[in-house]
């Protein structure tokens, strides 16, 4: 008891040492003038998050270093709400994390009530960020130690847990949503093999060996079939249509009301929850806790046949997810030195260049900075909040446009944008060739979502296996030899019988 | 009371036009499950095989070929569970692929652009040639002012370009033709 005593007593007392050096008024800036920034890179489709923060980095090297710190969290913090805008408004995710969000959130703007969507997706990235924040402030040195005992088999034991969020997603068809998912698999097996580097499926083309990106296809997964959808509406009728499919709205429409903030709470406390856990292990990111945390927050609700279909608790969940990666990332890095990802590898050169060494040493050195980039974390979503009070009054005004404006607009900027992320024309191609691929898809009652799910899970998956197979001598009781990843086998278990009892009751339910 | 066997009649009580269309729907539901046995069998039978080296494939563990199997058979098995499903079920299917809803004109147009765009894109630059995609899909969405969608199309990509080339450093294509124009 003591000793958690202690614990405790040492980290309020970094904490207050680290909000003294934080609140300065260089600092809040930064963070107000990052988030904004953020914001509207991720609202971008294509303009990535990794490129957002590494466009604003060559602007901190003449700053302090919590103050540079600031500026780059404030800017990853802000681009990954910012996907969720375009997701909602125009069914095009500015970044793979907003995904999930343009389920519900378009669907929600078609019925004018994009506004709605918009706060629900503000006050979840809010909460969600928050709440996994307050905790990585008090357990972050527990949950590094978690992080440093995932091997290859709880890697694999884990990615096939989140492969169940499939089932959940799979559309009206169950077995379409799973052949869509096998087509994902699939495609992500394209290019360089993740162990021994062989070529699959390339063709003899470099392009091919290189491998699919994920930004293009999914841009082409969402935008292109939307944007050849609202042709066929504008086709249809005489007068210019807009994407709120509603003449009017109520001013109601566009607000958040209490009762429905409170009915979302617990699915972004959910989703906070999941995006810490998925957060701190290196590698996965804010995408598959998006899905992971909507998929949890559709089985939990009392109403899962909204889902899909304009729910807020959906948005509520996918943002909470995604946004709650934000501060548990950074576990790794600033505990371990670990970079999980590109953005956090980022991150790792600046704090290089401010000669700041992340690794168990950073604590005892620089315990003030490391708590100040804490505070920095929980004033960005004060910063998140008040970016959307400005903007979203006028954002849901893009819904009443006529679509001959909007999605031609789309159109270029997803040229653009698939062209940014590797400099590759081989991308514009990809990204075509998936959107109309995911185009005839819909029209086959497939959904292209599982396909996405699968393709960001397939590489992790397979390396998770092979690898610990390969450490193991070919012996596959590797697998099973980890309490770590025997709990995640129940959690699969559990989460397959959950999807089987709900579907089973479905039909049950329609044959009555 | 007649019974029938997925969308197929087992007794000769319909008539042949509801016969007809039972069997076109059926078809057209069949006909995905089947692409995908067919497909899984080109990857097991040929893909498979020529297409995924094992040249540095290591002895201790599986080698690249075990995905791409293991997911040809879990296609197979699923297509032809698809397959089972539609014989089998009595009532309409729970999915609703709208094949038989045509493709408009203006779509195909649209789809025919946008590939034309990306031809376009190493003879005359991203930018001119997003121009052209932006002002012909602006006229599928009927939007008829020619001032409009000039300017509008004009407008807007030239703003992304100096966006991404100036602000995000992005070499944007200039093509082969134009590109000592700009």
């Amino acid at each position: 008891m003591e000793a958690i005593g202690t614990y405790f007593a040492t980290n309020a007392a970094n904490f207050a040492a680290g909000a003294v050096l934080f609140f300065t008024l260089p600092n809040i800036l930064a963070i107000f003038g990052g988030v904004f920034i953020g914001t509207f890179f991720g609202a971008l489709p294509g303009m990535s998050i990794t490129m957002s923060v590494a466009l604003v980095m060559p602007f901190t090297f003449g700053m302090d270093p919590l103050t540079g710190l600031s500026l780059l969290v404030a800017v990853y913090v802000g681009a990954i709400y910012g996907g969720s805008v375009s997701a909602i408004l125009l069914n095009t995710p500015g970044t793979p994390a907003a995904a999930a969000t343009s389920l519900d959130g378009f669907a929600l703007a078609q019925k004018g009530q994009a506004g709605k969507a918009l706060h629900m997706a503000n006050w979840s990235s809010m909460v969600g960020d928050l709440f996994s924040t307050l905790i990585v402030i008090m357990v972050f040195p527990l949950l590094a130690k978690l992080a440093i005992h995932f091997g290859s088999p709880e890697y694999f034991a884990l990615i096939l847990f989140s492969i169940t969020v499939i089932g959940g997603v799979a559309g009206k068809s169950m077995i379409l949503g799973l052949l869509s998912g096998c087509l994902g698999f699939l495609v992500a097996t394209v290019g360089m093999d993740p162990v021994g580097g062989d070529g699959r499926f390339d063709f003899g083309s470099l392009e091919l060996l290189k491998g699919f990106s994920f930004v293009p296809l999914m841009i082409g997964l969402f935008a292109i079939p939307e944007i050849l959808r609202q042709i066929s509406r504008a086709g249809g009728s005489s007068r210019p249509v807009t994407i709120a499919q509603v003449s009017s709205s109520e001013p109601a429409d566009n607000r958040l009301t209490w009762f429905e903030f409170k009915s979302s709470f617990r699915h972004m406390i959910r989703g906070g929850l999941v995006g810490l856990i998925l957060g701190v292990i290196p590698g996965l990111g804010a995408t598959p806790a998006a899905f992971v945390s909507y998929e949890r927050a559709k089985r939990a609700s009392k109403k899962p046949e909204e889902f899909g279909n304009g729910s807020l608790e959906g948005i509520a969940a996918a943002e909470a997810g995604n946004n709650a990666v934000n501060g548990a990332t950074l576990v790794p890095l600033l505990t371990l030195g670990i970079p999980g990802d590109v953005i956090t590898a980022i991150m790792l050169g600046a704090f290089l260049i401010f000669d700041l060494q992340p690794g168990p040493l950073l604590f005892i050195q620089h315990a003030d900075v490391i708590f100040g980039l804490f505070c920095a974390l929980l004033m960005c979503d004060v910063a998140l909040r008040v970016v959307g009070l400005v903007f979203i009054p006028h954002c849901h005004l893009l819904t009443r446009i006529p679509t001959g404006f909007v999605f031609p607009a789309v159109l270029v900027m997803c040229f653009f944008g698939s062209y940014a992320v590797n400099n590759s024309l081989f991308d514009v191609f990809a990204m075509i060739s998936f959107g109309i691929g995911g185009f005839f898809m819909a029209r086959l009652g497939m959904s292209p979502v599982p396909f996405l799910i699968a393709f960001i899970l397939a590489p992790m998956l397979e390396r998770g296996l092979r690898r610990s197979l390969v450490i193991s001598d070919g012996d596959p009781m590797i697998l099973l030899q980890s309490p770590i990843a025997i709990v995640f086998y129940i959690f699969t278990a559990i989460a397959i019988y959950s999807i089987a009892k709900g579907r089973f009751r479905g039909k049950g339910s329609v044959s009555e | 009371m007649s019974r029938s066997v997925g969308h197929l009649p087992t007794t000769g009580n319909l008539d042949m036009g509801t016969n007809r269309q039972f069997s076109s729907e059926t078809g057209r539901k069949l006909a995905v499950p089947l692409a995908f046995l067919v497909f899984s069998a080109l990857l097991v039978v040929w893909l498979i095989p020529n297409y995924v080296s094992i040249a540095f494939a290591n002895p201790n563990g599986l080698n690249p070929r075990f995905f791409p199997y293991m997911i040809s058979a879990v296609m197979a098995a699923l297509a032809a569970g698809r397959i089972v499903s539609i014989m089998t079920s009595e009532q309409q299917d729970d999915a609703e692929p709208y094949l038989a809803v045509p493709i408009g004109i203006e779509v195909l147009v649209v789809i025919a652009v946008i590939y034309g765009c990306y031809f376009l894109f190493g003879l005359i630059g991203m930018m001119p040639a997003s121009i052209i995609a932006m002002m012909i899909t602006m006229l599928c969405f009927r939007i008829r002012n020619p001032i409009w969608v000039i300017a509008y199309s004009v407008f807007i990509c030239v703003l992304l370009f100096l966006f991404f080339e100036v602000l995000a450093s992005v070499p944007i294509p200039r093509g082969i033709w134009l590109r000592h124009l700009y």
